[in-house]
């Protein structure tokens, strides 16, 4: 018998329960070369305008699988992101990550896209904020802002909303961290996503005597995260039994999915592990279930979900 | 290179001036670097940028001045004998991923397009490779005698200034094209797509082989997603990672002349 390897997010089925986190691959043409391995997309963060986002460098890679970046929200805007999800379907539940300076801007960009999603993310965690900016981090630190932000999402569209919430709070204050999960939830969320990057991360070229990242500064992703991430999926399945998780960073095995699941997670998400070439990708996605597969046999399980939150039991 | 993805710091040896607006920079020590890869080079405070080599050992890189004072490529005109700059890489795939030594093969350059092709050229059958070159004036053709040694080559200027008045496509039709020629195009993109249309009466499109440059962000990782190319083969390509180079065969009918990304992500006519 095939090991079921699906999970269930507010309804949505996602089969395998892998999902692209949100920044990867960004468009919905180099996503269908790898659907077939996910479960589900999250599309890159749109707002209701072009946005030219930071100068380069803004990734740098500083080790296997780990990556700062301070991409600064870049972006052809929801009305060009709308028009290319009409010309490319993609098999596999489509969500859409919104931004935007306020809550009419973001509950357009929401409603101009809802005919072509499944579900929203709103990213209320990117770091790479400039000075002046409303965006990101600066609503998810803010509990009134999540308010208001998401009853305007919530008032444009009945899908499901998951908030992507900043693990700065979480590092910060687990209390403050839940209490953002709870406003959301109680908004009119239906789950919740963890974790974005992690901010304050750089990189000195040693050899320049600079820092690489044209922001200085970037949002750290990838394997270095991993315990970050798993403790915030824990502490929100701790406090939120039924709601539903989303848990991304730093997985790159299959053994780290099923970290994520025992930790609570419905779905995950993989971005920073994925090697370079389309082909590449392909490969090593493929061989990621498979023992992924095999690893919850192994554990003794029928499917994914029987060991979701398993870490919580006593 | 140590780690592919760290800046590591290269001293400028010498700086060959072309043209008013193109320059070869050689640099100190090699490169493990293939015709057609790119490398990304960084000055600190400015950005960073694509490029593909002349040749790799010495590691030579030909730049064209884009854009105002501020640019990246008027930011390098600026160095100096001496200076140093900062290169990571290299990122990629080859010409000679596609090359076979046992076939004809014709070199098509736009301008600046001579760079990658010319180290190509270094590694050709000289026997059985042309090369043909046009850009739009004298002014603005490469001489191109000491990149390309001894192999057989015909220039053409738009309006006539400088070798054949005419596109570099009239010369496929003048240069006895045998059937079965693999052809090794680099130029604007609006050329690159007449060439192999022209290309095509002599050969198969998996014989036609394109560089291929789009806006890169993460600029050779194949993370973000920026760079993406849509193929006439159904397909979407990350140029910094499956490419830059492709064959017309996955190209022909796609993105490839017609439409591009911005900065920004926004799609644009090309």
């Amino acid at each position: 018998m095939e090991t079921d390897l699906s999970g269930v997010v507010a309804g949505i089925r996602i089969d395998p329960a892998v999902m692209v986190p949100s920044g990867f691959l960004a468009y919905p043409g180099p996503m269908k070369e790898v659907e077939k391995y996910f479960g589900g997309v999250i599309l890159k963060t749109v707002s209701i305008d072009e946005r030219q986002g930071n100068e380069t460098p803004i990734y740098c890679r500083v080790g296997p699988g780990t990556y700062i970046n301070a991409v600064g929200l870049p972006g052809p805007g929801c009305r060009e992101l709308a028009g290319e999800l009409s010309e490319i379907r993609l098999k596999v539940p489509l969500f859409a990550s919104v931004s935007g300076n306020n809550e009419r801007d973001i509950a357009e960009a929401a409603r101009i896209l809802e005919p072509y999603v499944d579900a929203f993310e709103a990213n209320f965690s990117c770091p790479n904020i400039k000075p002046g900016e409303n965006v990101g981090v600066t609503i998810g630190y803010d509990p009134d802002r999540i308010r208001t932000n998401v009853k305007a999402i919530k008032s444009v569209t009945d899908k499901p909303l998951f908030i992507k919430l900043p693990p700065g709070l979480y590092i910060f204050s687990r209390e403050r961290f839940l209490k953002a999960a709870e406003v959301s939830l109680r908004s009119g969320a239906e789950g919740l996503s963890v974790t974005n990057t992690i901010p304050g991360g750089m990189k000195i070229n040693i050899h320049a005597k600079r820092p690489v990242l044209s922001s200085r500064y970037g949002g750290v992703s990838g394997v270095g995260i991993r315990t970050i991430g798993i403790g915030c999926v824990y502490t929100l399945r701790g406090a939120f039994p039924e709601t539903p998780i989303i848990g991304v960073g730093g997985i790159g095995n299959a053994e780290d999915v099923v970290e994520y699941v025992q930790a609570g997670a419905d779905v995950v998400a993989i971005g920073s592990s994925l090697p370079p070439t389309t082909a590449e990708k392909q490969k090593f996605l493929e061989k990621l279930l498979s023992e992924l597969s095999s690893t919850v046999r192994k554990l003794g399980y029928g499917s994914l979900m029987e060991m979701r939150g398993a870490a919580h039991e006593r | 290179m140590k780690d592919r993805d760290e800046f590591l710091p290269y001293r400028i040896r010498g700086i060959t001036e072309i043209s008013e607006d193109v320059r070869i920079f050689e640099l100190e020590g090699s490169a493990k670097v293939r015709p057609g890869n790119f490398v990304i080079l960084w000055i600190p405070g400015v950005s960073e940028r694509p490029f593909s080599l002349v040749d790799n050992s010495p590691i030579r890189i030909m730049i064209r001045r884009v854009g105002g004072d501020i640019s990246f490529t008027s930011s390098i005109f600026r160095k100096k004998a001496g200076d140093t700059i900062f290169m990571r890489g290299p990122y990629g795939n080859s010409f000679l991923d596609f090359y076979d030594s046992g076939k004809p093969a014709c070199l098509v350059a736009g301008g600046i397009g001579i760079a990658p092709l010319a180290f190509l050229a270094k590694h050709a059958n000289p026997k059985k490779t042309k090369v043909l070159l046009g850009s739009r004036t004298e002014r603005e053709a490469i001489p191109c005698s000491k990149l390309l040694g001894s192999l057989d080559v015909m220039v053409s200027t738009d309006d006539g200034s400088f070798g054949r008045k005419g596109f570099v496509t009239d010369l496929i039709d003048e240069c006895k094209i045998k059937k079965g020629t693999m052809f090794f195009i680099c130029g604007p993109e609006k050329m690159a797509v007449a060439t192999a249309e022209k290309a095509m009466k002599y050969t198969e499109p998996g014989n036609i082989i394109l560089s291929v440059e789009r806006y890169m962000k993460c600029l050779g990782y194949g993370i973000c997603g920026h760079c993406e190319i849509r193929g006439g083969d159904g397909r979407t390509y990350l140029t910094c990672s499956d490419g830059p180079v492709f064959t017309y065969h996955q190209m022909r009918g796609g993105d490839l002349g017609l439409s591009r990304r911005t900065r920004s992500g926004a799609r644009v006519s090309v």
